[in-house]
């Protein structure tokens, strides 16, 4: 396991508010966290408690009402839409719960689709690809189009193309909710084979006992702050 | 991967995209139809004005706007010199199919077989010019129209069926659907409309039994003296004008020039310039007018559509109903492909947060969704251009006839959809736009989701 180095993710004192008002709602409260570069780390909460709102600013995604998001060295705040696209494109990858494939694109296809935002030269992207498939298990299925995949082909395709570009990071929200206990194992198993390979520091937010038990490290949350670890998992 | 992804998407939903592209195309072939009727028309009406009056006429400066009320005094006597001149230019040469003199006149027509009598306007042609006219057909219009060229006897000529009617002609000319005038019909007893009878009788000598039916035209020389001529009825042609039908006349140039002229040197009012194609008018006239400037000749060139003012009302007429109906088609394009894009936009909300989340820019976004409107439009129109090629087809060999305004016969209805490639093309585009735009807006929505709620939405 490779040793911790400068954090990947610096969040301080960070907060998201929905709405205003007497209706706002205070989905983060005063964060402050670093996460290891190329650690399998756990975001673990009861539902309702943030984690997914975290992954979403430490993704880009969204923006903190106050604080500093710092993301592989860079705080990302003031960065312009056009920008944070970019930043994501090359240094973050997303793996998510329902896969989100796009629909109308083969696996090969999907898994392709990232090298093509960040304008890789088409020998590259064919043997990332295909190299990515083979990883996953998947380069006989590559010209399947999503609804001719298995859910953990799905999940497959997904992570390869969360991996592909090679990013410093993949956050994935409840990868494995939506599988079978069987699958998301396998599914496990494979994003940790495949983080101890590639050093890519992996984000997770979930409630599964199997990639809990993969953790590297932990991050606990309730109601919006952090917790102790021993508080949420059992 | 754009275009790919929005391409794909045409056929992801392709019930939708099917009623929006029949949408599209039935409003390309509506219009495409619709203006290859009109070309059609238009290239009729076109053919029977030069086929009968040339692209340009040559006239005495002034006579188109003050000359028309008398036409014998605006001859211009050295006509057959500028004839000459005209053919012997290498210019026009090259632009003029035919040139060749007319004398305009009008006066007082009788019967002298029953009294009968009106006024008549009449234009004498050459018969080989005239009937050479005839045979001009720039856009090979299938119709055969009404022929009125003069025959080889100097002293025959054509009526109008009204006028015919009004001469007391219609037995003699074997004509059906003739009304004869009521028993009650008004009639001058003993005025002056008696003399001009007794004033023909002494001009033409004793009358004798004519084999084919004559009339007397009287006219005023260019002198201010009456004259007369008896003219033979070749052929009667119904003219599709009533008030014109009631005093046509056609007659030999020779015929004319002895009534207007008499025994003084015979003149002609215009000279008549058919050129090999249409749009040479400009370039034609243009050398004219030089032409006639450098050799110090007061003579001005008018050309077939000032003259004939209904033609410039029905191409106008028939631009505003093209643009009416453009118009029409293209605001429902807006709103049928406005609203697939939305719903398509609806449908893959999740699919757009997605794509933003990966790192695609919201400019990415609008592209798709621009191009997927833009690739509707041109399925569409596509369609619509065969749809409406396929329409031509079946008309054209339906058999179908129709009058044109202002003529009196009927011709077959064609539609000449290779007749203008440009408007074609240039409908093809339109809606390309049309839906290009109406894609706009849900594209904007499209690009402007927030991300979160993208991937929240179910």
């Amino acid at each position: 396991m490779p040793e911790p180095q400068e954090p990947a993710i610096r969040l301080t004192g960070v907060t998201r508010t929905y709405g205003s008002g007497k209706g706002a709602v205070r989905a983060l409260r005063g964060i402050s966290l670093a996460i290891p570069s190329g650690r399998f780390t756990m975001v673990v909460a009861p539902s309702g408690s943030g984690k997914t709102t975290l992954l979403n600013l430490i993704g880009c995604i969204d923006k903190p009402t106050s604080g500093v998001v710092e993301v592989a060295g860079r705080a990302v705040a003031r960065l312009s839409d056009n920008a944070l696209s970019d930043f994501r494109a090359r240094t973050i990858g997303f793996i998510f719960q329902s896969f989100s494939l796009i629909p109308v694109l083969s696996a090969y296809e999907n898994v392709e689709y990232p090298l093509l935002l960040t304008g890789t030269g088409a020998q590259t992207r064919r043997r990332a690809t295909l190299e990515m498939l083979a990883a996953v298990g998947l380069v006989e299925q590559r010209d399947r189009r999503p609804n001719e995949l298995s859910g953990g082909q799905k999940q497959r395709v997904a992570i390869a193309r969360a991996l592909v570009k090679r990013p410093k990071l993949v956050l994935a929200d409840e990868p494995t909710a939506n599988l079978d206990s069987v699958t998301g194992a396998e599914i496990v198993t494979l994003m940790r084979r495949m983080q101890q390979q590639s050093g890519t520091t992996f984000v997770f937010a979930t409630h599964d006992p199997h990639l809990i038990a993969q953790a590297d490290e932990i991050v606990a949350m309730r109601d919006g702050e952090l917790a102790q670890a021993g508080d949420i998992v059992s | 991967m754009t275009f790919k992804i929005a391409l794909r998407n045409i056929f992801r939903n392709a019930r939708r995209s099917l009623t929006t592209m029949l949408t599209i195309a039935v409003g390309c072939a509506a219009i495409l139809v619709f203006a290859a009727y009109a070309l059609y028309d238009v290239y009729v009406l076109q053919t029977t004005a030069v086929q009968r009056g040339g692209h340009l006429t040559v006239y005495h400066k002034g006579y188109f706007d003050f000359g028309t009320g008398d036409p014998a005094i605006w001859g211009f006597a050295d006509y057959e010199k500028i004839v000459r001149l005209i053919e012997g230019d290498p210019v026009l040469a090259k632009l003029a199919r035919v040139v060749t003199p007319v004398q305009f006149l009008g006066g007082i027509a009788e019967n002298p077989a029953n009294g009968g009598s009106r006024t008549f306007f009449a234009t004498g042609f050459v018969p080989a010019g005239q009937t050479r006219m005839e045979s001009w057909n720039e856009y090979g219009i299938g119709a055969r129209l009404e022929s009125n060229a003069l025959n080889g006897d100097p002293s025959q000529g054509i009526i109008g069926a009204g006028f015919a009617r009004y001469m007391g002609l219609c037995e003699r000319l074997h004509m059906t659907d003739c009304p004869k005038p009521p028993k009650s019909a008004p009639t001058r007893e003993s005025d002056v409309a008696g003399l001009p009878r007794q004033d023909f009788s002494a001009l033409t000598g004793p009358a004798a039994a004519p084999k084919t039916p004559s009339i007397d035209l009287l006219a005023a020389t260019a002198g201010g003296a009456p004259n007369i001529v008896a003219m033979k009825i070749g052929r009667v042609e119904r003219q599709g004008a009533k008030e014109m039908d009631d005093g046509y006349v056609v007659m030999n140039l020779t015929l004319a020039q002895q009534l207007v002229y008499g025994r003084g040197a015979h003149k002609a009012t215009g000279i008549i310039v058919q050129l090999y194609r249409t749009e040479d008018i400009p370039a034609a006239r243009a050398r004219l007018e030089a032409l006639f400037a450098s050799r110090r000749l007061d003579l001005e060139v008018r050309d077939f559509k000032e003259i004939n003012a209904y033609y410039g009302q029905t191409l106008n007429f028939f631009n505003s109903m093209f643009s009416f109906i453009a118009v029409l088609i293209g605001v429902v394009v807006l709103f049928t492909v406005s609203n697939a894009m939305g719903t398509s936009v609806m449908e893959r909300v999740e699919e757009i947060g997605t794509t933003r989340a990966l790192g695609a820019r919201r400019s990415a976004i609008r592209t798709q969704f621009v191009s997927e409107g833009a690739m509707l439009g041109a399925l569409g129109a596509t369609l619509g251009i065969a749809l409406a090629f396929a329409a031509a087809w079946a008309v054209n060999r339906a058999g179908l006839v129709w009058t044109p305004p202002g003529d009196a016969h009927a011709i077959p209805l064609k539609l000449y959809m290779l007749g203008a490639p440009a408007v074609t093309v240039a409908v093809w585009l339109a809606l390309i736009v049309a839906a290009t735009l109406a894609a706009l807006l849900p594209a904007n929505r499209a690009a402007k989701l927030p991300i979160v709620d993208a991937l929240r939405h179910v």
